[in-house]
């Protein structure tokens, strides 16, 4: 049973927000979905390995030799804001606050 | 009277000295200036995909051979999903499943006997950006540093001390050094500890939970803050309270640690295969060749100048600390057959030397066999020893050899006994009041004279010879 | 104008026309059909490009496989100062500072970009209807929906506003568009095409792939931009997919299975039609047609919801407006501006679909879902390697639908991940398939699957078929 609360944390685990008065219909949805996922549990996979992607082949090993970077200007150019060479956040509480 | 037990972990992370970075081409280079070293890849740009790096696995796989750690020949990388400025893709490339190496050990001496303590795993993973702030408080990203490999080393609970953590820090430190695969400097960030601790009551078996200490910047602070949280844990489970499960900062200033405040639920990682990385199968007689290569470790190193060269235990910990010194003493000992005396001069005088004028052990003026000539000079009673002192700071500072040096400064021993008779003589004549103390007892007034007879010879008499001279002729006066 | 990307490049090679002519055409027709809303973003400097592609045909330079062949892109493929916004306002103005590989490939063959096409936002949805910008509309009908999420990809090669279209596919994103739009519609092995700069749904099912009046063109689009990528280290080792023509390739004798309980799946009647229609058009080629048991296709979907949402939720995890795209500016803590710039920058299904896969990949239920369904993924795979061990083929009708009125479907969460039944097992397995219509105006379309990197005998095979259809 999938709970209101396990739909908040989810959201907020996810850094999404979600409106208290969608949290109901949100919830239903969510089962339904769930449910329908949740069948592959009637699937017997005694014995068998995960597969993570189709690809066989061993992943190539880049050799240590350095590439061009990015210009500093491309790698700024979307960015919402920014000083000098920096991106920039505008000032924000202190994330670890002693107590 | 209760008996606590404080039970330590370590989680270490080490900046890998790489020229590029894990996943993309981009230098790994400290101090350019922000954001230059940067690219799509490690700015986690859209359609950006992971290249791995081989050397930085040849260098995880190097730490985990130099911890005695079984290597796997084939894993995978794992995605580790939180939120923060510094995590580009809100998630770190890591390996979560299948650690490169895994089962080692160091055996740190503890009262005189070994303790195993257990290395759990050695990983490879990728490092954050960073964040640094301007006059108004605005948190500025540089992610220069973002991508740089690291690896992760993480032990099982089994320090019991602080003093215990401190040295194991120090002998992976060096072994790290041994390799070159890291500066493994913990004052420049290269070198990152986190300590997880707890206090068991051995009569009632009652802990308490698990603390997570991180900010420690040094070696003694990673000490000091083991100290304090165990005194912080007794007192939790004198007042029958176990605490929670709690991350909190080590202040240096105050000596002790503060909470630091729950980043909401960023504690569930979210594990999951990371899925743009296939699998790695290592070539064949990769590990073999890298263990082949790999250079000896210096807790073997220094077993082995203790068998070899008969050196004490101090004195060939001391050699063994730092693998460029203990390579000069082996130079040297091509050339010389007394090791004690070799050893003696390398942690005496040499070190004196390079440490005053800051020398590199790479870029010694001289060679070692010039030491060995020094030091045979003075067995062959040639010069003393006091004057081989002077020949060696001017070998270091003028490279020139110990030979030219002795004769340009006139500094040979004068062996002729009828010629330090005479100063000894001369020298006794002079200070009556002296022998009037010796005979007294005061055997201060011998060195004294010693020093006298020193001055009289210019510095060319033996301080033995005249020693011995001084004590025969005060006799017989 | 022209039926295919190979008629043009004949055109031009034998001087009957210029690039900057034929650009010329299609920019043409992509005003005429701007009411169809298959184009987010028409690239401004094609007819710049065409006539410098000109003069350098007229300096010598040889014709590429693409010689001025003016391709349209789906907006989720990075191109070097051209918008791209994957349909959402996370990036809504971003330019990006380089090309995809594809698109690299499709420029040194010759092609021109005409422009970024519409999609769903982040190619999440089957009809367009979710992208942050525009509905686009099916031109066979254009009450309804051209499918998803290549929507205008599929449109804008239906409506002639382009010979071909490059799309991607996570579960049937090109193929089902393709069918609704009557169009071929073409999922490469995984591998065959570079991800280095298609920006990722779900990073081990996407490929970018194709949308083309013919077959042909399929394979002429691929082998450009087909072959290993040392950018990709997920690509195919090998230097070039290698898909060759062979006009002589025949069906006959070979073996080709469907799912036996088709009934359980049901179809929708103009669906069924025309997949009973393909089969005995097979049968008449000479193969043998039978119905198979694939027991652990049910599941497919289910899987597949799990393994999307899963790596949905990491790959998104980078839109914060901190190194890219827009970001709120009131916050009082980095969690507030995460949470506040997400969910004002995502549409709603693609942060229920984030916030699925963090419920999948959570620690409540360690993570049981997510683990089972990679077992079950391997389960599928090894299912179809047995089936390909006595067969040639799989077929299945490409949709069980067909296409559907404009905001029809809006607010069924399931409905939305029906219609990729048949379409989902080939990209969690990493076959292959096209989508081959069965007729030229609306009606279902059949999906022809090949093994893994079977792809050569798929196209030779889909072409035999498109032979005998015309």
């Amino acid at each position: 049973m999938i709970t209101r609360e396990q739909v908040k944390k989810t959201y907020e685990l996810a850094m999404l927000e979600l409106p208290e008065e969608q949290v109901d219909e949100m919830t239903e949805k969510f089962q339904i979905i769930y449910d329908m996922a949740a069948r592959v549990d009637e699937v017997d996979t005694e014995g068998l390995e995960d597969m993570v992607s189709p690809v066989t082949h061993s992943c190539p090993l880049r050799d240590d030799v350095p590439e061009a970077s990015l210009d500093r200007e491309a790698a700024l150019i979307n960015a919402h804001d920014r000083e000098f060479g920096y991106f920039r956040l505008k000032s924000v509480m202190l994330e670890e606050e002693d107590v | 009277m209760k008996a606590y037990e404080t039970i330590v972990g370590l989680e270490i992370h080490v900046e890998l000295l790489t020229k590029t970075k894990m996943f993309c081409g981009c230098k790994n280079s400290f101090g350019d200036a922000p954001n230059t070293n940067v690219c799509e890849v490690c700015l986690g740009f859209p359609g950006a995909l992971p290249r791995i790096n081989k050397t930085a696995i040849d260098y995880g796989i190097r730490a985990g051979l130099a911890l005695d750690c079984s290597i796997r020949e084939a894993f995978g990388t794992d995605r580790k999903k939180y939120f923060y400025p510094d995590l580009v893709k809100g998630y770190q490339i890591t390996q979560d499943a299948e650690p490169l190496c895994y089962d080692g050990y160091i055996e740190v001496p503890v009262d005189d006997e070994a303790h195993k303590v257990r290395i759990e795993r050695v990983h490879i993973e990728e490092d954050t950006g960073k964040a640094i702030h301007n006059e108004a408080g605005d948190t500025l990203m540089d992610y220069n540093r973002s991508g740089v490999p690291l690896i992760e080393i993480v032990t099982k609970p089994d320090i019991r001390s602080a003093e215990e953590a401190r040295l194991f820090l120090t002998m992976l430190k060096s072994r790290l050094e041994y390799l070159g695969v890291s500066d493994v400097k913990m004052e420049e960030g290269s070198l990152r500890c986190d300590v997880n601790i707890n206090v068991k009551n051995t009569e009632t078996g009652q802990r308490t939970a698990i603390t997570e200490v991180k900010n420690l910047n040094s070696f003694r602070a990673v000490s000091r803050a083991i100290e304090s949280e165990t005194q912080r844990h007794i007192a939790l489970l004198e007042a029958e309270e176990t605490g929670e499960k709690e991350t909190r900062r080590w202040d240096d200033l105050s000596g002790r640690t503060l909470l630091m405040r729950a980043k909401g639920t960023s504690s569930d990682y979210r594990y999951s295969a990371e899925g743009d990385i296939p699998r790695i199968q290592l070539p064949a007689q990769m590990i073999e060749e890298i263990q082949r290569a790999l250079p000896e470790m210096p807790h073997v190193k220094k077993a082995r100048f203790q068998n070899e060269y008969g050196l004490n235990e101090y004195d060939a910990e001391n050699l063994t600390g730092d693998p460029a010194f203990a390579r000069l003493f082996e130079e040297l000992m091509q050339h010389t057959k007394d090791a004690d005396t070799a050893a003696n001069w390398m942690l005496g005088d040499f070190s004196r030397q390079v440490n005053d004028k800051e020398i590199r052990y790479d870029a010694i003026p001289f060679a070692m066999k010039d030491l060995a000539d020094l030091l045979a000079l003075v067995e062959n009673q040639t010069i003393h020893l006091n004057a081989a002192k002077k020949v060696l700071r001017s070998m270091f500072e003028t490279g020139g050899k110990p030979g030219d040096i002795v004769e340009k400064e006139g500094l040979s021993q004068i062996t002729d006994t009828g010629a330090l008779e005479k100063i000894v003589d001369e020298v006794l004549d002079a200070n009556p009041q002296s022998i009037e103390d010796i005979k007294g007892g005061k055997d201060r007034a011998l060195g004294f004279l010693v020093g006298q007879c020193m001055k009289a010879s210019k510095g060319k008499g033996n301080p033995q010879t005249m020693r011995q001279l001084l004590e025969e002729k005060i006799a017989q006066r | 104008m022209y039926k295919s990307a190979a008629s043009i490049v004949e055109a031009i090679k034998n001087k009957e026309t210029t690039a900057e002519q034929v650009t010329a055409y299609y920019l043409q027709k992509i005003e005429e059909n701007k009411d169809l809303g298959s184009f987010l973003t028409v690239n401004e400097k094609a007819l710049e490009e065409a006539r410098e592609l000109d003069a350098r045909l007229l300096q010598g330079e040889p014709c590429g496989a693409l010689c001025g062949v003016p391709v349209a892109v789906k907006d989720n493929v990075l191109t070097e100062g051209l918008r791209t916004t994957c349909a959402s306002n996370a990036l809504k103005d971003f330019i990006p500072p380089y090309d995809a590989t594809l698109i690299t490939r499709i420029k040194e063959a010759g092609g021109i970009i005409l422009g970024k096409t519409n999609m769903d936002e982040f190619a999440m949805g089957s009809s367009s209807e979710t992208s942050a910008f525009q509905i686009t509309k099916n031109p066979l009908d254009p009450n309804l929906v051209p499918g998803g999420s290549s929507s205008g990809s599929a449109s804008a090669v239906a409506s002639g506003e382009a010979v071909v279209a490059i799309g991607t596919d996570t579960g049937g994103s090109i193929r089902q568009p393709a069918s609704y739009c009557s169009l071929y519609g073409y999922y490469p092995s995984y591998g065959t095409v570079s991800r280095s700069g298609v920006i990722s749904m779900a990073n081990t099912l996407d490929q970018a792939g194709v949308l083309a009046n013919c077959v042909a063109d399929l394979r002429r689009m691929v082998n450009v931009i087909g072959g290993c990528d040392e950018k990709d280290p997920t690509s195919m080792r090998e230097a070039s997919p290698g898909l060759e023509e062979n006009p002589s390739y025949s069906l006959q004798g070979k073996r080709i299975g469907y799912p036996a309980n088709l009934d359980a799946f049901p179809l929708e009647t103009e669906v069924k039609e025309s997949f009973d229609k393909g089969i005995r058009l097979l049968e008449e080629l000479g193969a043998e047609v039978v119905p198979v048991e694939f027991p652990t296709l049910a599941y497919a979907l289910s899987v597949y919801n799990i393994i999307v949402a899963t790596e949905v939720s990491s790959n998104m995890s980078r839109f914060d407006g901190i190194v890219y795209g827009p970001r709120v500016d009131e916050y009082q803590s980095n969690d507030e501006l995460y949470k506040k710039t997400r969910s004002a920058v995502f549409g709603e299904e693609v942060q229920r679909r984030i916030a699925m896969g963090t419920l999948y990949l959570g620690s409540d239920d360690e993570q049981r879902l997510y683990k089972k369904a990679m077992k079950v993924r391997r389960k599928l795979a090894d299912e179809y390697r047995a089936f390909f061990a006595d067969y040639d083929f799989v077929l299945t009708p490409t949709t069980n639908d067909m296409p559907f009125p404009i905001g029809a479907r809006k607010d069924d969460p399931m409905v939305m991940y029906d219609s990729e039944l048949f379409t989902v097992s080939v990209n969690l397995c990493g076959l292959c398939a096209v989508s081959i219509p069965m007729q030229k105006g609306l009606g279902g379309s059949l999906q022809l699957i090949a093994e893994r990197f079977n792809d050569n005998e798929l196209l030779q095979a889909a072409e035999q078929i498109e032979r005998s259809l015309a």
